[in-house]
């Protein structure tokens, strides 16, 4: 198991270096230069030039990127062009924020997603089987946004039931109770797409499990249904579903900007698109590689488990 | 059965959906940008002469709807051409060659999966600047590397077979085997990744213009036309939910739809129900 860690580890470092390759040469993709975003059109040439020095700008590429490298790596991820400041002054607290979020959606995805796809598969072709099949078919195929934008309304605008905007209401911040009366309506916005996927993945597993012939072994060696399904077939459902979890926790994290954008929640998603609106591109940046970074780190996380679940992925 | 009814009502909506597009200018009662000042603002739906009301700046709502279609169905199709015709290419030199080559392109599609999709597509079009074009650039990235890690899987299945040895030594050359023997025996797959993913790029298309850095106003468009609903909510909430039907509809249709083709094309991957 240590090796495989050791091995997994040492197998997301160069993708976390082309990760940050990409988020630099993406930098370098904005049409012009982009010395004039910060400078606008009616900057002097010598002014630019002095920029340019400043950034490294007039620099070979590679030197470029090594210098920007060893400055990311340090936490220094540049001047935000929108606000101001340091990036790193505005994202750490935006990160924690957008984890609480995904948090809350997670386990809504995981527990309602896994839960009902279990009770689907046992209940084939039941009322609850068909009604939830046929949901998540609709909630897999719809856009966040619109669940997003019908919760606010419903849920805040008529029924008024949780507040519309917001992280906390002003004056409570750090109030706990405050912050789970702000959660629940991003959060489901936030997981409903994922909590479908899930869904239809653990049914899928559990009804392909109970099919095999070891389940069908057991039925004629007369074991009792309870034993049947607590003592084997659940136990080889809990790898896909362990794995597709994982996924949808990245996922999460980087989609849930159309509820942070609809609720105003204080995340990155909605930094990023708030940077995106005033082209703050050191800020998309930071963002990027931050959900890269997260993303990559969950699905790190997912393999070991499920290595650790099930000894014929460890070879 | 249930299931091909469901793929044939997905397919007939699909279809409707493309034929709006292509005759908008005939069937869309108004002009989707011309005001309507005898009917005023926000009318709701079932006005007269207004089917689905009209919006924020009196336009007909159901022109906006038609119209938007002609940006909604080449904005998801495009990408999926695209990301199709360049994951062909890479997947197949990829896995008929492995060894060095094949390892260099699997791993930069690799890094590109380390992004998640939706927000690498956002990022993408932000910096590329707002537009069709740029949005479906993005969105054609986003794509690549799942179109180019199927067809490498397949490729090296396929390359591993005696027919293809027959072929070289038969004399055909290695570009000929590529296009004649291994293209047709990979193609198939990636027909139907694209028909089952055209409803998230739909999806996808009209979250970036929801955002704005898709397509621009005043363009008629489906995710536009929420978006500009949010500000209105609570007293015409109409305008942002009539356009948000419209995409789960279709983005259901061809979901359908393309769990059908899968069926047809696939029977391995035939979905249990």
């Amino acid at each position: 198991m240590l090796q495989i860690t050791g091995r997994r580890l040492l197998s997301v470092v160069p993708i976390l270096l082309g990760v940050s390759l990409v988020a630099f040469l993406l930098m370098r993709l904005v049409p012009g230069d982009f010395t004039l975003v910060l400078l606008g059109p009616f900057a002097t040439e010598e002014r630019i030039a002095e920029l340019r020095a400043f950034y490294g700008l007039d620099r070979p590429l590679h030197i470029q990127y090594l210098r920007w490298l060893s400055a990311t790596v340090q936490g220094d991820f540049g001047q935000s062009v929108g606000y101001r400041v340091p990036v790193a002054d505005i994202l750490w607290d935006r990160v924690v924020n957008s984890l609480v979020l995904t948090t809350g959606a997670a386990l809504l995805a995981i527990g309602f997603g896994a839960g009902g796809g279990l009770l689907a598969a046992l209940r084939r072709h039941g009322v609850f089987d068909r009604t939830a099949t046929l949901v998540a078919l609709v909630l897999a195929s719809a856009p966040t946004f619109w669940f997003g934008l019908l919760l606010l309304y419903v849920f805040a605008l008529e029924l008024g039931w949780f507040p519309a905007i917001g992280m906390y209401t002003i004056g409570r911040e750090g109030d706990i109770l405050d912050l789970l009366w702000h959660l629940p309506l991003p959060a489901v916005s936030a997981s409903l797409i994922s909590l479908a996927v899930i869904f239809r993945l653990t049914r899928s597993a559990l009804l392909d499990v109970l099919s095999r012939d070891y389940i069908r072994a057991a039925r004629a060696r007369g074991l009792s249904e309870h034993r049947i399904i607590y003592k084997h077939a659940l136990r080889s459902v809990v790898p896909p579903v362990v794995n597709i979890s994982g996924l949808q926790i990245g996922f999460i994290f980087g989609s849930a900007l159309f509820a942070e954008v609809i609720f105003q929640w204080p995340g990155i998603g909605l930094l990023m698109y708030n940077a995106v609106l005033s082209r703050d591109v050191p800020v998309i940046q930071a963002v990027l590689l931050v959900i890269a970074l997260v993303f990559v780190l969950v699905n790190l996380v997912t393999d070991l488990v499920i290595a650790a679940l099930t000894p014929q992925a460890r070879s | 059965m249930a299931k091909d009814r469901l793929a044939l009502t997905g397919i007939v909506v699909l279809i409707a959906t493309i034929l709006m597009a292509v005759l908008a200018p005939w069937i869309s009662p108004y002009d989707p940008d011309a005001a309507h000042r005898e009917i005023g603002r926000l009318a709701p739906p079932l006005t007269a002469g207004h089917l689905l009301g009209t919006d924020g700046q009196a336009r007909d709502v159901l022109s906006r709807i038609i119209w938007g279609s002609r940006v909604a169905v080449p904005t998801a199709m495009v990408p999926i051409l695209v990301s199709s015709v360049l994951g062909l290419a890479v997947g197949i030199v990829a896995g008929y060659f492995r060894g060095v080559v094949g390892s260099v392109v699997m791993r930069t599609l690799d890094v590109v999966f380390a992004f998640p999709g939706v927000l690498l597509a956002v990022a993408i079009a932000a910096i590329l600047g707002p537009g069709m074009a740029n949005a479906m650039v993005a969105m054609s990235i986003v794509l690549l590397p799942f179109v180019g890690r199927i067809v490498y899987v397949e490729t090296v299945e396929v390359s591993r077979q005696d027919f293809i040895e027959a072929s070289l030594v038969g004399g055909m050359g290695t570009p000929a085997v590529l296009v004649r023997d291994v293209l047709p025996n990979v193609l198939s797959p990636v027909i139907v990744f694209g028909t089952t993913s055209l409803g998230a790029m739909i999806v996808l298309g009209a979250g970036l213009s929801f955002l704005g850095v898709g397509v621009q106003p005043p363009t008629a468009d489906w995710g536009i036309m929420a978006s500009d609903g949010r500000t209105v909510l609570a007293s015409a909430p109409w305008i942002s939910m009539v356009p948000g039907i419209v995409i789960v509809v279709v983005a259901v249709a061809c979901n359908f739809a393309g769990d059908g083709v899968r069926d047809a094309l696939d029977p391995r991957q035939r979905t249990r129900r």
